[in-house]
């Protein structure tokens, strides 16, 4: 788990200074050890900062170079079944000298090549450079857990985990579209970044780059599939237990000290009671709290750590901390978000007991639909097939959630998502942003929808939310404020065999209009204390419309001061009066 | 003046179940239980009479004469008394869901009337006729004998979390817990074991209507667990029926393991607890478990025990704290729990001590008075 960077810029003189300023722009996510690889005579260069879980030792040092050190590796991440993997290799003839899972991925590469990353489980953002063929290779993990942004043009590429890193080089040039997108999404949709020339690389996908021609390759090792192959109701509950209690138990995987998020919903009390009998005494816990009562959860968490004995830390987050670690928070995003905070405040107390992997319950919502939008799908739905003419008043709605249905007349595969979530209409975005309209259009047309696929199922909703809202923001979000505080967050529901069983399902033995997570529920039944799953559902757990309320923490917008006066007088939802501030 | 009101204790109960006596069973074992714990605590507290459907006599063990009225199968005419009975009775308690129509009916002739519903496992988590669906809806508290029974009735019919109450099993104050723990002899001889031999023990009803108890499962296993452990022992104790006796003669047969299964039949009460004694492990990888009395025996002669991780038997293992949870499908993780049990040191006068602790029958009457008491 770490920080990657990579340089191919025949111009340049400076080499070794420019991957050390990328590199070390990213130092949050790597404070254990850094190391860099310059090759002068293409020029490449590689960069790494490292975070170290599996095997502590410095045999996990990155750059990490094969037997015969043709290969030279930069890797983020973690796989989770690299012991299978190691195995099979050394029967194949492999030797190891360390522990890591680094080095089973090298050699896994040296043996297969690109189909290597169709075996791997796990997170990860791999770059590995083929000295003798002057070739690179960069991967992304099959939910996109882990980012590797890139920027390939003018004879030139740079890739690296975070966007500072390109600003640290002065690649500075904005993104037009990218307010307005934000405005939309209430996050900026892959592959744009607030930099113009800046992408994300597709989830499940790998790339090869010859140098210095630059002349691309590219294929996938992993694509969505949520074709139903799974009828039978009770298979399913059973699969659903099997996976899912085999993905906590390949994520439990570390040598280093692990806790778990325990926010007293059912995602992570399941993770928490699941991983108990495994961690056997040894289970770390933490939680945040609030002083306004009403955003407690404690009364849940203490009912699970009961039941499991885990050793719990609550940590209190004033108004006070907020005010202070606002602009530090702010820092940390990287790019604009409107979530992110709670992770931000949780993962610096992780890092405080001295945890540096934490597995959180984020995805669960997404496969066995956890959200409202899997109730309103079907009326939007069919809302959207309405003829263009009906839906022309639509554009006119202007207050929330009404808003939304604006999106109705847009012929995207985005515009379902946004009628379901956006926060800001089309118009108002323009408006707010200042942007041309032509520019987001633009932009809306190479956001990617799902391929093959019927979009009268709710299958056609659980993809939108696992790669719109879950990759573009929870992901996004939990990545960079993980790594500011050199935490890792493992996340069991993403776990690719678990994905590819629950994505399998059919909808109407998986999504019930009443219970939500029903599948999930059902499964952990003789588990899950009713008290967690079976209570009325509680909005978002953070004070923080009251505090932005505040001057002295939140300074008024003076350039958007209707939204502001909107906002303080509860006509605006805080999330919206947030995405304007970002924007401003 | 505000005067604070204090809950109104219920002055007269009335206990109405099916069996407890003429049959043998997990239900039949928590009502006389149940009899046996109402009856102590009505001492000076309040009323009580017991009625059963299919019983004629109690064992006055557990149960007065002088309070019991048994119909010995005369289900309707139970069904009127109880009705009547019901006129004059703060609390009526029901021990099983086809009580329904009894529960209904005093609902609508007396209101005042409180109606506690006892739910045990498979009879209440599925989709059920109008009569027990109504019941459902307007008793005042049913009483879940663990947490997978009371999600599976929110799951299935939707009712209130807060309207159900878990209410674990308990040892019957009867049960002859052992104070020594070596293996009888006469079961030894009787079944051809080594005193060395190690024991896998399950005591169940084998019925071929009954596809879930997994002793089927655990055959399979010690198929697999015999290639490291040649010596090891399966002894499958319980009352069969023709059909299912004659599927697991063809088990034995097909799987090789002749020499590594016993198939008792019937267990007379006398001989229970000898033949607890007898292994050294028991287990019931079930699927289907409202909450599984048996291990709570197991425990009590000192048996590590393991069970299923899809049903009741997690509440009675506490969640892992006090025995093994496996995938009850998985036969290979079925093997490895057998294989860890039975090469782990056991203290059985400590696994007796914990099971009392936390099931043990005084903690049963607390959780009782408190659950009438807070109605």
């Amino acid at each position: 788990m770490c920080r990657i960077a990579g340089i191919f810029n025949p111009i340049t003189q400076s080499l070794r200074a420019d991957i050390t300023s990328m590199r070390d722009a990213m130092h949050r996510g790597g404070p254990d050890d850094a190391g860099i690889y310059i090759d002068e005579d293409i020029p490449f260069a590689v960069g790494h900062r490292r975070l170290s879980i599996l095997d502590l030792s410095p045999a996990g040092h990155q750059p990490m170079f094969s037997s015969d050190s043709n290969l030279c590796m930069v890797f983020n991440g973690e796989i989770y079944n690299f012991p299978e993997l190691r195995t099979e290799l050394m029967k194949a003839g492999f030797r190891f000298t360390s522990k890591s899972d680094s080095e089973v991925l090298l050699a896994g590469y040296q043996h297969w090549d690109v189909d290597c990353f169709a075996r791997l489980n796990g997170m990860f953002a791999v770059a590995i450079f083929d000295r003798k063929n002057k070739e690179l290779v960069l991967a992304r993990d099959h939910a996109g857990m882990k980012p590797l942004y890139y920027y390939l043009g003018e004879g030139k590429l740079f890739f690296a985990s975070e966007i500072r890193a390109f600003k640290a080089l002065g690649i500075n040039e904005e993104n037009p579209a990218w307010k307005p997108l934000f405005l939309m999404f209430g996050n900026i949709p892959e592959p744009f970044t607030t930099l113009k020339d800046v992408v994300m690389m597709e989830k499940g996908m790998w790339m090869k780059i010859q140098l210095p021609s630059l002349q691309k390759t590219e294929g996938y090792f992993y694509k969505d599939d949520f074709t139903v192959r799974m009828t039978d109701a009770e298979t399913a509950i059973s699969a659903a237990r099997q996976k899912l209690s085999a993905a906590v138990k390949r994520h439990l995987i570390s040598d280093a000290p692990l806790g778990i998020f325990l926010s007293g919903g059912t995602d992570s009390s399941l993770l928490t009671l699941l991983a108990a009998p495994l961690l056997k005494g040894n289970l770390q816990t933490l939680s945040i709290q609030f002083e306004e009562s009403q955003f407690n959860e404690e009364k849940y968490q203490r009912l699970i750590i009961e039941k499991t004995k885990a050793h719990h830390h609550f940590f209190r987050v004033s108004r006070d901390d907020f005010k202070e670690h606002l602009p530090e928070i702010l820092e940390a995003m990287d790019m604009p978000t409107v979530d992110g905070i709670n992770t931000w405040f949780v993962s610096r107390f992780a890092h405080k007991i001295g945890l540096k992997a934490v597995l959180s319950g984020l995805g669960a919502d997404e496969i066995f639909g956890g959200y409202p939008s899997f109730n309103r799908f079907t009326a939007l739905k069919l809302i959207h097939g309405f003829p263009e003419i009906t839906k022309r008043p639509l554009k006119t709605l202007r207050a929330p959630p009404y808003n939304k249905l604006s999106f109705a007349h847009l012929p995207f595969p985005v515009a379902l998502y946004l009628m379901n979530r956006g926060l800001f209409s089309l118009t108002e975005a323009v408006e707010l942003s200042d942007a041309r309209t032509d520019v987001v259009w633009e932009a809306l047309h190479k956001i990617k929808g799902p391929r093959n696929m019927g979009s009268r199922s709710l299958q056609y909703n659980a993809w939108m939310e696992q790669n719109f809202y879950m990759k573009h923001q929870l992901l996004r979000d939990s990545d960079v404020m993980g790594m500011w505080h050199g935490l890792e967050i493992r996340m069991p529901f993403l776990d690719k065999e678990l994905l590819e069983t629950i994505n399998s399902i059919d909808p109407s033995v998986k999504f019930n209009r009443c219970i939500t997570k029903y599948l999930l529920i059902e499964a952990f039944a003789s588990l899950l204390p009713s008290e967690i799953w079976a209570r009325p559902k509680q909005g978002f757990t953070f004070p923080f419309e009251n505090w932005l309320k505040q001057p002295d923490i939140a300074p008024p917008l003076t350039r958007k001061a209707h939204i502001y006066h909107k906002f303080i007088n509860g006509k605006l939802h805080w999330s919206r009066y947030w995405a304007v501030k970002m924007t401003a | 003046m505000d005067q604070k009101k204090t809950p109104t204790q219920p002055k007269k109960i009335l206990f109405y179940y099916l069996s407890s006596f003429s049959n043998t069973g997990g239900i039949e074992k928590f009502n006389k239980c149940f009899s046996k714990a109402l009856s102590d605590l009505s001492e000076g507290a309040f009323a009580l009479s017991v009625v059963s459907a299919y019983d004629e006599q109690p064992d006055e063990k557990y149960i007065s004469k002088k309070i019991f009225k048994g119909f010995g199968q005369k289900r309707i005419t139970s069904l009127l008394y109880v009705i009547r009975k019901s006129m004059r009775t703060d609390l009526l308690i029901l021990g099983h869901l086809n009580l329904a129509l009894a529960g209904l009916l005093v609902r609508v002739l007396r209101p005042k009337t409180k109606i506690v519903l006892v739910a045990h496992g498979i009879e209440v988590w599925e989709r059920q006729p109008f009569i027990k669906r109504l019941f459902l809806k307007c008793c005042n508290r049913i009483l879940a004998v663990s947490n997978y029974t009371k999600n599976r009735m929110i799951l299935t019919h939707g009712i209130a979390a807060e309207k159900i109450t878990v209410f674990p099993n308990t040892i019957d104050p009867y049960f002859s817990f052992p104070q020594v723990f070596s293996k009888p002899h006469y079961l030894l001889q009787r079944y051809g074991i080594r005193p060395s031999d190690p024991v896998v023990f399950t005591l169940s009803r084998l019925f071929s209507s009954e596809k879930y108890k997994g002793y089927d499962k655990v055959m399979e296993a010690i198929g697999m667990l015999k290639q490291t452990m040649p010596q090891v022992k399966y002894v499958l104790a319980g009352k069969y029926d023709a059909a299912e006796k004659q599927r697991l003669d063809e088990m034995v047969e097909r799987l090789q393991v002749k020499d590594n299964v016993i198939i008792t039949g019937f267990v007379k009460d006398e001989e229970v607890t000898d033949h607890y004694l007898l292994g050294d492990v028991f287990i019931m990888p079930s699927k289907k478990e409202g909450f599984g009395i048996v291990f709570l025996e197991a425990m009590a002669c000192g048996l590590p025990v393991i069970g299923g991780n899809a049903d009741g038997t997690v509440d009675a293992l506490k969640g892992g704290e006090l025995g093994m949870l496996v995938d009850a499908d998985n036969i290979e993780a079925i093997a490895a729990a057998m294989e860890a049990s039975l090469s782990l040191p056991v203290n059985k006068a400590e696994r007796q001590q914990k099971v009392i602790d936390a099931f043990g029958f005084a903690g049963y009457k607390g959780r009782l008075i408190s659950a009438i008491n807070c109605l």
